[in-house]
């Protein structure tokens, strides 16, 4: 027979405490009344065990209603403790028994980790389960709601249309190209083929190798898919600050809001020298001169010098952009590109 | 006379009336923030690696502490909901939420933005109240104190059309019956909440409530925001000097005893912890919080709080308490 210590014992009927015996052994607590009858039982490891002011208190069912209570400095409260942390094999109890630095350590390892995932990997991931039709409906979906409050130059978009059809930009996509009445020098471009012209750029524009090298440039970022690899890099990232903050509203916000949002994202200057470079080679495969290049920045630099528009402030320096421009189309210095007839047309009735 | 000891029959309305002497309980809060801290460290080790699955049993884990050491008479409360429970409950309370936001998202992407917007709050507005009931039901339940189950004893319907006169007359009131709807939500709740088999009562009134909210708002304006602690004062004052617990013909009376000053304490030094440790205080600030509570609310009365029973049943469906969670309201008892 094992100790009999004295203990307080609640029953889960009423209030007031029983005096009881309370042994321990083998791993079971045994509680007896005064007459030695056994009046309840349980195995240390299924019972809760907790400390509040010096007393232990074992809970012996689940509903925490029938326990055992230890006044401080009882003899058996060091034993029960140290027993029932032993057997408490949860993470949470063996992360418990940690020091705080080490558990420090480990939260800024999983934040970082996790920011590289949020930021880099899910993207990559999302971006090959998503087919070109979904990337066309979602670019669908967020033409819609961005152009609700804009007004479309309805003629100018025709011939913008025909401009960018005779170029042959794309066979993955189909391309809808809209020319909109706004002061601003920009342009930009919708996962799944949509493509967004200002009235402002095409008024700075003079030629329409110009335009040429704005259009092979924006369907680089679709052809490429970079619109949509930046939308989902910006919903991960808001996905992710939103578990970090616990602040669901993050995500039904950036979905619901309206496109205005994804327009504001900013490529990186890889992903816009690359369309840079590929808009050269679609201007070469159309006989188109690639040197439209070189003067489109230049008309970007002038804006530059007065303001700096959205369209540049993300983009690489303008400089440096030249410079590439440049060294790209640096065998096509002297070469004589005939006039395509077809796009001028088109080109001269969009200015009108 | 001896009796055996058989408490389902022993019945204490049969016993010799004893007039109990008046007394004051003693309540306390005896938590620190270092381990609320390392708990809250761990819970959130767990919950990142999981995805955010973990949180359900994080957040028991964080009960279980915050409720064992929170004392009436020297004994802890308990709390006994599980992780698995409120994990069911999340569930189930995540597919409706992500429910309506979907509907919602789809009316919205249709172009109808407006009645999106409409769709939206009504929904929202409908389940507040009957996540309100199930929260109730649930985290009473699962509270104890010396074995003994709080308890609500609401009818879901009743809350619901609380709920909805209240919103309507609020909406329509352009806010002003709020503080009744407040008040007559409170009255509800507490008076429907029990500890085994004695009750609570709440006899606040909404006019009181409306002044102390007027005058509050008012003086905090000309005051530059100084009165809002005298303000914040007022409201905790009346929230608790109108809560009563009776068990047969006794009674005990709950009464705060803290000050505007004691608020402005509270408040400016949570902000200056919360500020320099860039929120990761923020287990101290619930910490003085609670202890704040307990230091400045006296019961006193004549209840033998050794002559409570149990009463109240259990309930396990964690849903509502879930949903309440998931939708961001606080409430406390």
């Amino acid at each position: 027979m094992s100790d009999l210590f004295e203990a307080l014992y609640y029953d889960g009927m009423q209030s007031k405490p029983h005096p009881v015996y309370i042994t321990y052994s083998n791993g079971n607590v045994r509680v007896f009344d005064y007459q030695n009858n056994l009046i309840a039982e349980q195995k240390l490891s299924d019972a809760t065990v907790s400390e509040t002011a010096g007393q232990l208190y074992i809970y012996l069912n689940t509903q925490k209603t029938s326990f055992a209570v230890l006044p401080p400095a009882h003899p058996l409260i060091k034993i029960l403790q140290a027993e029932h942390k032993e057997s408490d094999s949860t993470w949470f109890a063996k992360l418990m028994r940690q020091k705080i630095l080490l558990l420090a350590s480990i939260i800024l390892l999983l934040g970082v980790g996790f920011y590289c995932f949020a930021i880099f990997a899910l993207p990559n991931i999302a971006l090959k389960l998503i087919t070109p039709k979904q990337e066309t409906k979602i670019g669908k979906q967020f033409f819609d709601l961005y152009i609700q409050d804009k007004s479309e130059d309805s003629s100018a978009t025709v011939y913008l249309q025909q401009f960018a059809d005779k170029m042959h930009l794309t066979d993955k996509y189909q391309l809808h190209a809209y020319v909109v009445y706004d002061a601003e020098v920009n342009a930009f471009a919708l996962p799944g083929g949509y493509i967004i012209v200002n009235t402002g750029i095409l008024k700075k524009m003079k030629s329409y190798e110009e335009l040429a090298a704005l259009l092979g440039h924006e369907v680089t970022h679709i052809n490429e898919r970079h619109s949509l690899r930046s939308m989902l890099g910006s919903i991960s990232t808001s996905i992710f600050l939103s578990i970090i903050t616990g602040d669901a509203s993050g995500i039904t916000a950036f979905l619901v809001n309206n496109a205005e949002q994804l327009r504001q994202l900013s490529f990186s200057r890889k992903l816009e020298q690359e369309a840079d470079d590929a808009s050269i080679q679609i201007m070469i495969k159309n006989n188109i001169n690639p040197r439209g290049m070189i003067s489109l920045m230049k008309r970007l630099q002038e804006e530059e010098d007065v303001k700096v528009p959205e369209l540049l402030s993300s983009h690489p320096l303008t400089e440096d952009r030249i410079a590439n421009a440049k060294a790209k189309t640096a065998g096509f210095t002297n070469k004589k590109f005939e006039s395509r007839k077809d796009l001028e047309v088109a080109w001269d009735s969009m200015l009108k | 006379m001896e009796e055996s000891f058989d408490p389902e029959t022993q019945d204490v309305t049969h016993e010799e009336p004893v007039e109990n002497p008046e007394k004051s309980y003693h309540i306390a809060f005896t938590g620190d923030g270092i381990s609320l801290f390392k708990i809250s460290i761990v819970n959130l080790i767990l919950t990142v690696v999981t995805f955010g699955l973990y949180y359900p049993w994080a957040k028991a884990t964080s009960l279980n502490y915050l409720y064992s050491k929170s004392t009436l008479e020297m004994d802890p409360f308990a709390f006994s909901g599980t992780g698995k429970e409120m994990f069911v409950g999340f569930i189930r309370a995540y597919l409706i939420l992500i429910g309506i936001v979907s509907i919602y998202i789809y009316i919205a992407y249709s172009g109808y933005v407006f009645p999106a917007v409409l769709f939206y709050m009504t929904a929202l507005g409908l389940i507040i109240p009957f996540a309100v009931h199930g929260s109730l039901k649930y985290r009473s339940a699962k509270s104890s104190w010396r074995g003994i189950r709080f308890g609500y004893t609401g009818n879901r319907n009743e809350l619901f059309a609380l709920f909805l006169k209240g919103m309507l007359y609020t909406i329509f009131s352009f806010g002003l019956y709020g503080a009744w709807f407040v008040t007559n939500l409170r009255q509800y709740i507490l008076g429907h909440l029990k500890m085994g088999n004695a009750e609570f009562e709440f006899k606040g009134d909404g006019t009181d409530y409306f002044v102390i909210n007027f005058k509050g708002y008012f003086l905090t304006i000309f005051s530059f925001g100084i009165y809002s602690f005298w303000w914040q004062k007022d409201r905790f004052q009346f929230f608790v000097d109108h809560i009563r617990m009776k068990h047969h013909e006794d009674t005990v009376v709950f009464k705060s005893n803290a000050t505007g000053g004691d608020f402005f304490g509270l408040i400016i030094i949570n902000v200056l912890i919360l500020f320099f440790t860039l929120g990761l205080g923020f287990p101290w600030v619930i910490i003085r919080n609670l202890e704040f509570g307990c230091r400045h609310i006296e019961l006193t009365g004549n209840i033998n709080l050794d002559q409570l029973q149990q009463e109240q049943g259990d309930y396990s469906d964690a849903t509502g308490a879930d949903m309440g969670d998931l939708l961001d309201f606080g409430f406390t008892f």
